[in-house]
């Protein structure tokens, strides 16, 4: 793994108290935000600065204000995922807990991390550890549904460590193989 | 007075749901098997009696008949409905089901086993006069067959001798691959058929998928319900169903339903079933006969006023169907949307998650057929199908509007769906002028998504987990430790 590169998580305020910079994955994309509270609640998104409110209604449903804008919509919170329903829309969104931004971080870095892309179950594994291997060798052929996939590498590497072996299923986003930086 | 008390439902999900309201309007008891995977779904609270069965996985116990007759047995039913998928189309299981003294709900098994092997199929409908596409037949001589493939010419699709349901499918447009394609799918077809054999036909390119419903009761009466077009299909699985089919005139629906009615009567055909077509440049091919309830046969209801499970139990009962084909009308147009457990930006991958939040559309709206509930976990045990929207209206346009409206107001909370994508798909240009076809969906990526979040929305969703994530709402009460276990981040 390469060295952990250190995203900014906290900054002093003007009345010198800490906040905390949050990091969430919408639609697959990463996203900062800062919640703070001045009497008011506010998000802080780049350098805008907006007033938001939560009034709950009955069961899931809840009214949203944001500056002058107003939503009604539908709130499921599981775990680190927040799923909302907003103009007919479902969106998710993952709070990231800082271990996993430095995992992202780590893999931007250099060390590439094969995962799963949908739940499924190993069928076989074509990877051999410390193979070299070139980018779109077939490193394992997994089952999802009614489709055989294969799992191939993002780049070329050596196979550094194969975390699943054949018959074992996984959840999406598992790491399947990772393969190591190259100097 | 109904002639069946008690009806054993052999089916899970939303297919069961849908038996059994008809039974329930009709007075007949429902009787339901079920896994354990299953416990706190929809179906086991609308059933009169559970019995539970048990399997190495959870799809072995829905198709594991002995234990599934001797629930019908222990609870006194007269009748099994095997709904579709697991045992509908097994003709060993109906004619265990009958020897048992049982009426297996759906046609006879000698039918069953007639349309269930794709390539007896294909040839009985060949020798009838009926239009079928060029094809090569491993079983007639598996030593040329790859080489009598190669000579139909290319685009091919490989297709099992004993699939059905678009599992094991390929289509090969660079003969180069043909060996390679012929052995995947025959790895697949032994995996999901127990069966290696396969065949290949000539592939029709962007072609339209319509079938008719068919009716036969057991006194030689044989109807259709009009068309179905289900052209919206991703890797063979159908997404989008609608009737009437925007692609036929009144002449050409002439002809095909009455082609699917000489098919049935060839086959004597008893019970509900549906005869599927190609069609493409003007011609149309019989695809295959599945002998069974459809998973889209809401369409047909909507439009014609009849319910097909109601049927399916008259004629079992052995009761003459009592109309002709004058007196089955359409009126209007109808859509039906299959809600999936999937991420359509993630490649269509399948999604799990437990149900937080369910909420519909109006009954006037649309018809919901619902497979799950609030608190039910959704797996990857089963098909991802888990719920089905379905409107109507006095036209296609019409229809259309009111199945986006349904879409809008259908929220499943918790486990991802294809709702964004089905709204999507239904505001496509081609699809809102009925200039559909089977590879619509894999031609435009760009319908999968994501779709762009404006700042507005995605400013209003990242405010509405900030507040609802409790340690984020109250300043990240756990984080300083984070921060003292992993050094002081400043910036």
């Amino acid at each position: 793994m390469g060295a952990l590169r250190r995203p900014p998580c906290t900054r002093q305020s003007a009345d010198g108290e800490t906040e905390m910079k949050h990091f969430f994955t919408v639609e697959g994309q990463s996203r900062r935000a800062w919640l703070a509270s001045r009497g008011e609640q506010l998000i802080l998104i780049g350098d805008r600065e907006t007033p938001v409110r939560l009034v709950r209604g009955e069961g899931s449903a809840s009214r949203l204000y944001v500056g002058d804008a107003v939503h009604d919509v539908l709130i499921a919170v599981n775990g680190d995922s927040v799923h909302v329903h907003i103009a007919g829309r479902e969106i998710e969104v993952r709070f990231e807990a800082a271990v996993s931004v430095f995992e992202h971080e780590a893999e931007a870095h250099g060390d590439a991390i094969a995962r799963a892309p949908m739940p499924g179950m190993v069928l076989s594994v074509a990877a051999v550890l410390g193979a070299q291997v070139a980018a779109g060798d077939v490193l394992l052929i997994i089952e999802s549904m009614k489709l055989e996939t294969a799992i191939k590498a993002p780049r070329a590497g050596v196979v550094e460590s194969i975390h699943v072996a054949a018959g074992q299923t996984f959840d999406r986003d598992t790491a399947l193989v990772t393969l190591a930086a190259e100097d | 007075m109904p002639a069946f008390d008690t009806i054993l439902v052999a089916n899970r999900g939303e297919i069961a749901v849908r038996i059994m309201r008809t039974l329930k309007a009709q007075g007949i008891r429902s009787a339901l098997v079920f896994h354990a995977a299953d416990q706190g779904a929809p179906a086991l609270a609308m059933a009169d009696a559970k019995i539970e069965i048990t399997g190495t996985t959870p799809v072995a116990a829905y198709l594991d008949g002995s234990q599934i007759i001797a629930a019908a047995k222990a609870v006194g039913a007269q009748a099994i409905h095997p709904g579709y998928g697991f045992l509908s189309e097994n003709a060993r299981f109906a004619r265990t089901v009958e020897a048992a003294g049982i009426r297996f709900i759906g046609p006879t098994a000698d039918a069953i086993e007639l349309m269930g092997d794709k390539v007896r199929a294909r040839r009985f409908v060949e020798e009838r006069g009926f239009p079928v596409a060029p094809s090569a037949i491993e079983d007639d001589d598996p030593y040329t067959f790859v080489e009598r493939a190669r000579t139909i010419g290319a685009p091919l699709l490989i297709k099992p001798s004993a699939g059905g349901g678009g599992k094991g499918m390929r289509i090969v447009r660079n003969l180069t691959l043909l060996e390679e394609e012929v052995d995947r799918a025959r790895s697949e077809g032994e995996r999901y058929f127990g069966d290696g054999r396969l065949y290949v036909e000539r592939y029709i390119e962007r072609p339209r998928h319509i079938e008719v419903q068919v009716l036969g009761d057991s006194h030689g009466n044989i109807v259709h319900l009009f068309e179905r077009e289900c052209s919206l299909q991703r890797r063979f699985q159908k997404i989008v169903e609608e009737a009437p089919s925007p692609a036929l005139s009144p002449k050409l629906r002439q002809r095909i339903c009455d082609a699917a009615v000489g098919i049935a009567s060839a086959a004597q055909y008893r019970n509900a079933g549906t005869i599927e077509f190609i069609y493409g440049a003007g011609e149309f091919y019989f695809l295959e006969m599945n002998t069974r309830l459809q998973v889209e046969h809401p369409v047909t209801e909507m439009i014609t006023g009849i319910d097909l499970v109601s049927e399916q139990v008259r004629i079992a009962a052995g009761e003459p169907l009592g109309y002709d084909q004058g007196d089955i009308k359409k009126r209007g147009a109808a859509i039906e949307m299959r809600i999936y457990a999937e991420d359509a930006a993630r490649d269509f991958a399948p999604t799990t998650g437990q149900v937080l939040v369910l909420s519909l559309p109006d009954d006037d709206l649309a018809r919901v057929d619902l497979g799950v509930a609030v608190g039910q976990q959704v797996t990857s045990a089963f098909d991802p199908m888990i719920a089905k929207l379905i409107v109507h209206g006095q036209t296609r346009a019409e229809a259309l509007e009111r199945a986006d409206q349904a879409l809008a107001r259908f929220a499943l909370l918790g486990c991802r769906t294809n709702k964004d994508f089905l709204r999507r798909l239904l505001s496509d240009s081609d699809v809102v002028a009925g200039e559909m076809h089977t590879g619509l969906i894999g031609e435009k990526p760009e319908l999968a998504g994501p779709a762009p979040l404006d700042t507005q929305t995605l400013e209003a969703v990242l405010a509405a987990a900030a507040l609802s994530l409790p340690s984020v709402r109250d300043g990240g009460a756990a984080a300083p430790a984070l921060h003292a276990a992993i050094g002081g981040w400043r910036n």
